[in-house]
């Protein structure tokens, strides 16, 4: 099981596309933009090969500048 | 998973990022990191990640003696609570099926698991035979920029202190050197002035030789932040290769391989020619020299003649009015200008240069020694600034950046030690691939390896891999086979993170502590036991018997920086606080966060303002440093030029990050990357397997047209983390050293391009 807090840092002028195509990455739900540029979303997957595939997905949103984790919890 | 718990880690989840989104734009007061914001049923402690040499601080959860939970602290103000995509995995990295848990002792060509005292033993009776027949330089030492300090310093006394030989070396060698040699010729001391926090005063960001955004991603989150949302906030990437950096960047220079120190001379050239230097801060803070000696300011610009756009525009590849532009975004008064490189620059023949020329621009322009404005070198491993630098664990080095060629140091370093100082070598030892090359040809019998891999990283790796074979190799690790291990005669296995305590210092003289919070697997053992046991083995057991604990050792090392303006604090406050700048003149300062100016660094007064006090006269120096290009360029044989990179997922030699099935299923396939029209040239579609011919050896690898980065015309690319044996980016490499950093130039050399 693995439960994963994401900052992904977008760029503002596609921050909306971008966000819409966040939410449709598996297992991903968006939590809010706290702060601009700067969208707040949790990962969820049963196990570390679909956390793994819904990183890759996230990481090639058109706009994503980057994908930080700032939590993970895995039981390996 | 029960659902409460779910709920309750979904909710950690979202606080953790949260905060971290907070904390990384400057929103978040300390309070939002709550500590209640961890799941309770975890033990969270904190410590620093284990890859770059960024620091960023993590906090690991652990339960019933295993590491379970990472999170990006917060409270850590280098990272502010993020990680990067590595950071996600870092927990797996210690439960590798290849983990070396026993030692291990090579017999008729196979490897058979030993004891540790049988290990030990032949360790410590081949090597003293060897240094009883052959002399104490027949033996050395290759550690790494990913020992903990206190690891880097029990091994240096070891060889040099009590052994008698200067054959101390480690991987900083590789990728930081002409950085250490830069800033120790234009300043007198070595280390980066400035600070990460630099990243949200600047205005300007020069970033050459650096892909910033895969190589050190959480800078480049704070980069890429101030650009989203400081005021007209700038970028130039200067860089042969297009890579993630240029989509972010305002300015792109793709110069050709090498012709750097051509673009930074023009660029003072381009400064001066318009005025847009800082003449007040020149006459009071620098003074010129040339490869002769000291120079005038009025010689300085008759060198820059041979400079000018015009004449740089051929060797560079770049248009004049690229280079003047560049320079006048550089030097644009009333803004602050950072510069950061790191491998790009470093790994050279003329990588000292080229980092003399980059502080030159900063020297010209005065802008250097406030917020936003400093050269500022990124270093590529956790510890190369806190265990190799700061400790001296290089062959010319002693702690607290004193030299074994000077009498006082070594009697000063001796008396610390508790060892005689005549025992103590006043020559430098070998040099990286001068030791390694003594393996080849016979000079070094015997070489003991921590933390490293040069079987897969030292160019020309297959020449010394043959030297590596031959001699009595005995290497430290955590993970068996390596291309290290692989040619070793004995193993010894290690203890790693997290499994041992010690002392990491980054790229911004942040040291930082690392708790014990599990055991390591099987029988491994921290380096620091490794090392002391062979010690007492040897017969050298009455100096290091005192070493009851990391701290002890830490203390002992203390008292050696204590006055040198490297001063370093207590160990008690490591483990409290998220790190302190050096120098930290008494037990209870703050830190130094920026060196040479008043009022942050408490050994400049007000009246001085600023103060380079590594030299003598307080003043830094201008250096008129000619081109000269690479050691190797392309010819007829071998016409495109050939150089090695990273990505993201991956970190140096994979022996971590290879351990992650997820991070290896990131990265599926390692290619070359081409550039379309030379492809189209040569017939070479995406996909087709090509073969690169170096003077040196030969690697066959799909063609990759279109990856991350796109090389220039005229230029292959190659990850270097391949481990293949036959795959190896550094068969091709060259083994050329930049004459001071000796540094090799890794990134340039000449290949030929055929379809295979």
């Amino acid at each position: 099981m693995v439960i994963a807090g994401i900052v992904i840092q977008v760029h503002p002028q596609d921050e909306a596309a971008a966000l819409a195509a966040l939410q449709a990455v598996s297992g991903v739900r968006y939590e809010g933009t706290p702060t601009p540029g700067h969208a707040v979303i949790v990962l969820e997957a049963e196990d570390d090969r679909t956390a793994e595939a819904s990183m890759k997905a996230l990481q090639e949103v058109p706009g994503v500048l980057g994908v930080y984790p700032a939590y993970i919890h895995s039981e390996v | 998973m029960e659902l409460s718990r779910r709920s309750f880690l979904q909710a950690a989840a979202v606080a953790a990022a949260t905060t971290a989104a907070l904390s990384a734009t400057g929103c978040a007061d300390k309070k939002a990191n709550l500590k209640s914001d961890l799941p309770a049923d975890l033990k969270w402690d904190k410590a620093v990640c284990r890859y770059c040499g960024i620091g960023c601080g993590v906090m690991v959860g652990t339960k019933d003696g295993k590491v379970l939970g990472i999170k990006g602290d917060a409270e850590n103000p280098v990272n502010k609570g993020l990680l990067c995509v590595k950071g996600w995995y870092l927990h797996k990295i210690l439960y590798a099926e290849d983990r070396l848990k026993t030692p291990m002792i090579k017999k008729d060509g196979k490897f058979v698991p030993a004891t540790w005292d049988e290990a030990l033993d032949l360790v410590a009776t081949t090597f003293k035979s060897i240094i009883e027949k052959d002399g104490p330089d027949a033996v050395s030492y290759y550690g790494s920029g990913q020992n903990m300090a206190e690891e880097a310093y029990v091994v240096n006394k070891l060889f040099k202190g009590v052994i008698g030989t200067n054959n101390v070396e480690g991987n900083p060698r590789t990728c930081m050197a002409s950085a250490v040699a830069g800033y120790t010729t234009t300043f007198g001391k070595d280390e980066p002035m400035g600070n990460l926090d630099d990243i949200e005063a600047a205005d300007i960001f020069f970033i050459t030789g650096s892909n910033t955004a895969e190589c050190h991603p959480v800078v480049w989150s704070r980069i890429t932040n101030r650009k989203l949302t400081g005021k007209d906030v700038k970028i130039i990437v200067a860089d042969p290769r297009r890579h993630r950096v240029h989509e972010m960047a305002d300015m792109s220079l793709e110069f050709k391989p090498g012709t750097d120190i051509a673009l930074f001379n023009a660029m003072a050239q381009v400064i001066i020619a318009e005025n847009l230097h800082d003449a007040d801060f020149i006459g009071k803070h620098t003074t010129f020299q040339n490869n002769d000696g000291a120079i005038t300011f009025e010689q300085y610009k008759k060198f820059l003649e041979d400079y000018t756009p015009e004449k740089a525009a051929p060797l560079t590849g770049l248009t004049p009015d690229q280079i003047r532009d560049a320079a006048r975004l550089f030097a644009t008064k009333g803004k602050e200008t950072i510069s950061m490189w790191t491998m790009g620059i470093n790994q050279r023949v003329q990588g000292t240069w080229a980092n003399n020329l980059l502080h030159n621009l900063h020297l010209l322009t005065g802008k250097i020694g406030r917020p936003g404005s400093t050269p500022f070198s990124l270093t590529g491993q956790p510890s190369a600034c806190g265990s190799i630098r700061e400790v001296g664990a290089l062959s010319h080095l002693l702690p607290a950046h004193r030299v074994v060629a000077n009498e006082a140091h070594r009697k000063e370093v001796a008396a610390v030690w508790g060892t005689d100082p005549a025992k103590m070598s006043p020559k430098n030892g070998l040099h990286m691939m001068d030791m390694f090359k003594g393996l080849v040809d016979g000079r070094v019998k015997a070489m003991l390896v921590s933390t490293t891999n040069p079987g897969h990283s030292l160019p020309n790796a297959d020449f010394y891999r043959k030297g590596m074979e031959k001699a009595f190799l005995v290497v430290i690790e955590a993970y068996h086979p390596t291309r290290t291990t692989e040619l070793a005669d004995v193993l010894l296995p290690a203890a790693m993170w997290v499994e041992k305590e010690g002392i990491y210092g980054n790229t911004d003289r942040r040291t930082q502590h690392i708790p014990k919070l599990v055991n390591a697997p099987g029988e491994a053992k921290p380096d620091v036991w490794i090392f002391i046991e062979l010690a007492k083995r040897m017969g050298y057991g009455k100096y290091f018997e005192h070493y009851t604990s990391t701290e002890v050792i830490w203390e002992e090392y203390r008292k050696l920086a204590k006055g040198t303006k490297m001063d370093l604090a207590p160990y008690s406050r490591y483990k409290k606080e998220r790190g302190v700048r050096w120098p930290v003149p008494t037990d209870d300062h703050a830190g130094t966060p920026r060196r040479y100016s008043y009022p942050d660094d408490p050994f400049v007064t007000k009246e001085e303002g600023i103060k380079f006090y590594g030299k003598p006269d307080g003043k830094a120096v201008i250096f008129a440093r000619p081109f000269a290009g690479a050691a190797e360029k392309p010819d007829a044989e071998y016409p495109f030029w050939f150089s090695t990179g990273r990505v993201l997922e991956h970190w140096h030699t994979m022996t971590m990050t290879g351990k992650v099935p997820e991070l290896m299923r990131a990265t599926p396939d390692w290619y070359a990357e081409l550039h379309p029209a030379d492809a189209a040239k040569l017939g070479i579609a995406d996909g087709d397997p090509v073969k690169l011919t170096s003077r040196r050896g030969t690697i066959t690898l799909p063609a990759k047209l279109k990856a991350r980065g796109i090389p220039q015309e005229g230029m292959v690319m190659v990850m270097m983390h391949d481990d293949r044996v036959d795959k190896l980016a550094n068969l091709l490499t060259n083994d050329a050293v930049d004459a001071a950093s000796k540094q090799p130039e890794y990134k340039i050399c000449a290949v030929k391009v055929q379809k295979a």
